[in-house]
């Protein structure tokens, strides 16, 4: 109970200082202010048509990718597994370039698109596994193989049309920046969904890690369930990665740090992923814009700055107690 | 007695070796030294991409062959070849034609590699790098110095400063500067182009002054930045189809709402920029581009 | 009850296994015995509804392929041979039991409890209750696991080798504790290799040879029938009369 309450607070305070920090361009006083209805014009377009829409972009991003992630190694079995090893993330990015050369100013579509690539790919890759029955080798090494494969095509792309690779640059660092309200009000309702359907058939996923055969004996329908598991794992990532880019740190890592602490029911599980996946989000994101503030760093080089340094921390120090290498 | 007599023939040996590497070396260098000084010696030259081609044709040379984006191009002679996309064009090819010059970007990884291949089979290779008009300057005096032909320094050089030269006298003084933003925008990403930029040199030099003008190396401007900074003047300059940026250009500031909120946006004083002028380096045209963001500024309504 | 007519199935390499008539009770312990490769296995596996089958496998009078497969979870219990050392406490391992009953949406009620906690105590694990699978050994984990298809509380259960990592005390309360859910209704379906302690605590015996059904018959029977056991064994099954011996039946050269 008490490791619930810990994210919570981490995740009030995250959100927070998202919403109060800037710099000194609008000061948390002023933030307050605004949101309370007086504040200048130039403050209110700041706080409501760039912070706000900003924050709840890395919150639902954050919540996405690492209950994303958490699905994707229960179900697979695989402590490495993450939207970005079944090509989520590259399918996705695959689809904006072309759509750059297709529909090259039309911000709204990069969003539909980004999303639009991540589903391609899962569907891709279920067919591909599909012929074994969704075995969880079959599925990890499709992924792998359509990941390479859209990554090759989008170098096609480049080569043959340059003046794309500024697209692609930007895409694959990611961040928050050009987030706006119509791009947080296409993914937050399928996050929101995905989500709670997640939540909703967590228990399902308790039992799968017993195995194929004994899920399979106390009347679960495993190749179902690892079809919704991979799907809804990959609409939470495919509408992460179009607001935000591609962000694939947060999906490994959130859900090893939640299974070193947590040993109980996914259920658990999924609830401290979204906390925890959002608060770090948030973290990098108000970072990433403040520290070099008027200009912004790549969300995505913090995350792995500081997440990695932390997962290690986190790693030697569960060897040291348990006194195994397991 | 025979062993001194053994170190001493080897002694001279190597004296003798080290002295004919040593004359090697030094003719190697006289010959190099001859062939850069030696003018009107470029008989052949390929020039990879427009810009180039187009510096080269300034400097009152003619090419063998160049990359295709330079198709159409004023000037070019007709016999010239095309050799493809401006970064994929093979040593081979290149080798093929027999060229005593290659002119190339510094700064274009794939050119960079291919001038060091074509410079290890012996073809020289001359790198240009425009960052400013004085950068333009100093190339076109060499390579008019190669062609031999003063008189196409004089036009396309000094006679272009003197107009750039009247346009900046005529720029009203203003007590506190206007500030701008000049964005290079493509389909996903748009980004702040900083004093090093030629086209914001120009821009400054008309009295305005640019929001991204710090000396560090991050170009990506928070919106909140932005917004709050709210500049006077936003300039757009696109990549890729020109066509496809005149018709998109109006959604770019529709996709991001927070960019209607700038008064820039509000007053229309966003303008879309040639791209011929202030996306790639205008060379000969360097005041046409002073001429026409004048205009802009401080035309007529 | 579980009845087989005329089935047929084809597993892995596409060759036919095939049962011509077999009904199971509850109420009986019935043991498959075979060599390896003969086909326990599949046997099990098919009347757990994992495999497709041509012919008729009725489960209480309904073919086993109408069956949803929860309502077939809560007709037949399964435990492959192969268990898996997962990160979950003994207790919440029994609860996953009553998966069947309830499903993912709804919560455990008293009467589930009461279920996981008879299950618990009847395979000796309720102290063992809040430890983590991965801290047994493994006969303790296979008792873990037992526990957990017993509060499943199917009529039928049906067992992969269920005995290889268990040592002689435990295996002596394992079938204690079979004869335990015999006695209280239920049947049991289990795949051995240890001929003598099949003939010992068994009511009937299935074998298994070259992917079909030879023959199923109590150990009495069995004991006479010594050409079959022979033919595919080597060996004969003889009672003995000692009383004191804990598996009556003897493999005889």
């Amino acid at each position: 109970m008490r490791r619930y309450v810990t994210a919570g607070i981490v995740l009030i305070l995250a959100a927070a200082a998202a919403l109060l920090c800037g710099n000194s361009a609008i000061g948390a006083g002023d933030v307050l202010r605004t949101l309370a209805g007086n504040g200048t014009r130039a403050q209110q377009v700041i706080v409501f048509q760039v912070r706000l829409p900003r924050v709840a972009a890395a919150l639902l991003s954050g919540a996405a990718l690492s209950v994303s992630g958490y699905l994707l190694q229960n179900n697979l079995n695989n402590a490495v597994a993450s939207p970005g090893l079944l090509g989520i993330n590259n399918g996705a990015g695959l689809f904006v370039l072309i759509s750059a050369l297709v529909f090259p100013y039309q911000a709204g579509m990069k969003c539909v698109i980004a999303f639009a690539g991540a589903l391609a790919v899962t569907l891709l890759v279920s067919l591909l596994s599909s012929g074994t029955g969704l075995s969880k080798t079959s599925v990890i090494l499709s992924g792998v193989a359509v990941s390479a494969v859209c990554v090759a095509a989008a170098d096609v792309i480049i080569s043959v049309r340059p003046e794309t690779v500024a697209d692609k640059t930007a895409f694959q660092l990611g961040g928050f920046g050009d987030v706006s309200l119509t791009t947080v009000s296409i993914a937050a309702p399928v996050i929101v969904t995905m989500l709670a359907l997640a939540f909703v058939l967590a228990g399902g996923m308790d039992l799968m890690a017993l195995g194929d055969e004994v899920a399979q004996g106390l009347g679960v329908r495993v190749r179902m369930y690892r079809l919704i598991y991979l799907l809804c794992a990959s609409l939470l990532a495919g509408a992460a990665v179009s607001m935000s880019g591609m962000i694939g740190f947060v999906g490994l890592m959130v859900p090893n740090l939640v299974r070193m602490v947590h040993h109980g029911k996914s259920r658990g599980g999924i609830a401290l992923c979204m906390m925890v996946g959002s608060a770090f989000l948030l973290l990098c994101d108000t970072l990433a814009r403040v520290i070099v503030f008027p200009y912004e760093l790549p969300c995505g080089l913090l995350l792995s700055a500081l997440g990695a340094p932390f997962l290690i921390w986190m790693l030697v120090r569960k060897r040291k107690r348990l006194g195994v290498n397991d | 007695m025979k062993r001194f007599g053994k170190r001493t023939t080897e002694k001279r040996n190597s004296i003798l070796t080290l002295m004919l590497i040593l004359a090697l070396l030094a003719g190697c260098a006289a010959g190099t030294a001859a062939a850069e000084t030696a003018k009107g010696a470029f008989d052949r030259v390929i020039a990879l991409s427009r810009s180039n081609a187009e510096l080269w044709i300034l400097a009152g040379g003619k090419l063998i062959a160049t990359s295709d984006d330079a198709a159409g191009m004023d000037g070019l002679n007709e016999d010239a070849q095309f050799l493809g996309d401006m970064d994929h064009v093979s040593l081979e090819a290149i080798a093929a034609l027999s060229p005593d010059l290659l002119i190339l970007f510094s700064t274009e990884p794939a050119q960079k590699a291919l001038g060091e291949a074509a410079e290890g089979i012996g073809i020289h290779v001359y790198y240009t790098n425009i960052d400013s008009f004085d950068d333009y300057d100093r190339v076109m005096k060499e390579l008019t110095g190669f062609t031999g032909c003063s008189g196409a320094y004089e036009r396309h050089v000094e006679q272009v400063r003197e107009e750039i030269g009247g346009i900046l006298r005529q720029v009203p003084e203003k007590a506190e500067k206007d500030s701008y933003l000049l964005l290079h925008v493509s389909a996903t990403k748009s980004k702040a182009e900083k004093n090093d930029y030629f086209a914001c040199e120009i821009l400054n030099g008309l009295g305005l002054d640019n929001l991204a003008g710090d000396s560090s190396a991050f170009d990506v401007l928070s919106m909140e930045a932005i917004v709050a900074a709210d500049p006077d003047y936003i300039f757009v300059v696109p990549r890729g189809n020109e066509k496809k940026a005149a018709e998109s250009y109006e959604k770019l500031f529709s996709s991001q709402p927070a960019w209607e909120a700038l008064s820039a946006v509000r007053d229309g004083r966003h303008f879309l920029l040639d791209k011929n002028l202030f996306g790639l380096k205008p060379n000969a045209r360097w005041a046409e581009a002073y001429r026409e963001a004048y205009d802009l500024l401080y035309g007529q309504p | 009850m579980i009845e087989i007519r005329n089935m047929t199935t084809s597993y892995g390499r596409g060759e036919l296994f095939r049962v011509a008539g077999l009904t199971l009770k509850t109420g009986e312990i019935t043991a498959v015995i075979g060599r390896n490769g003969s086909g326990k296995s599949t046997l099990l596996k098919t009347l757990a509804g994992f495999l497709k089958y041509q012919g008729s496998i009725t489960i209480r009078g309904r073919e086993c392929r109408d069956y949803s497969a929860r309502e077939r979870a809560r007709e037949i219990a399964w435990l492959p041979q192969m268990l898996k050392t997962v990160q979950m406490d003994v207790e919440t391992l029994a609860e996953h039991g009553r998966y069947p009953h309830h499903g993912s949406t709804r919560r455990m009620g008293d009467a589930d409890r009461e279920k996981v906690k008879e299950a618990l105590r009847m395979t000796g694990m309720e102290k063992m209750a809040k430890r983590s699978l991965q801290e047994l050994s493994g006969g303790e984990r296979q008792r873990a696991y037992l526990a957990m298809v017993i509060a499943q509380d199917t009529p039928m259960i049906l067992l992969d080798e269920p005995t290889t990592y268990m040592d002689l005390v435990y295996q002596k309360t394992f079938f204690e504790i079979l004869q335990h859910l015999k006695q209280s209704g239920r049947g049991i379906v289990l795949s051995v290799h240890h001929l003598e302690q099949c003939f010992a605590f068994c009511d009937s015996i299935c074998l298994m040879d070259q992917r079909t059904l030879v023959r199923k018959a109590t150990p009495e029977e069995w004991a006479k029938d010594t050409d079959t056991l022979r033919a595919v064994f080597g060996i004969e099954m003889k009672k003995t009369e000692d009383r004191e011996l804990m598996y009556p039946y003897m493999i005889r050269r």
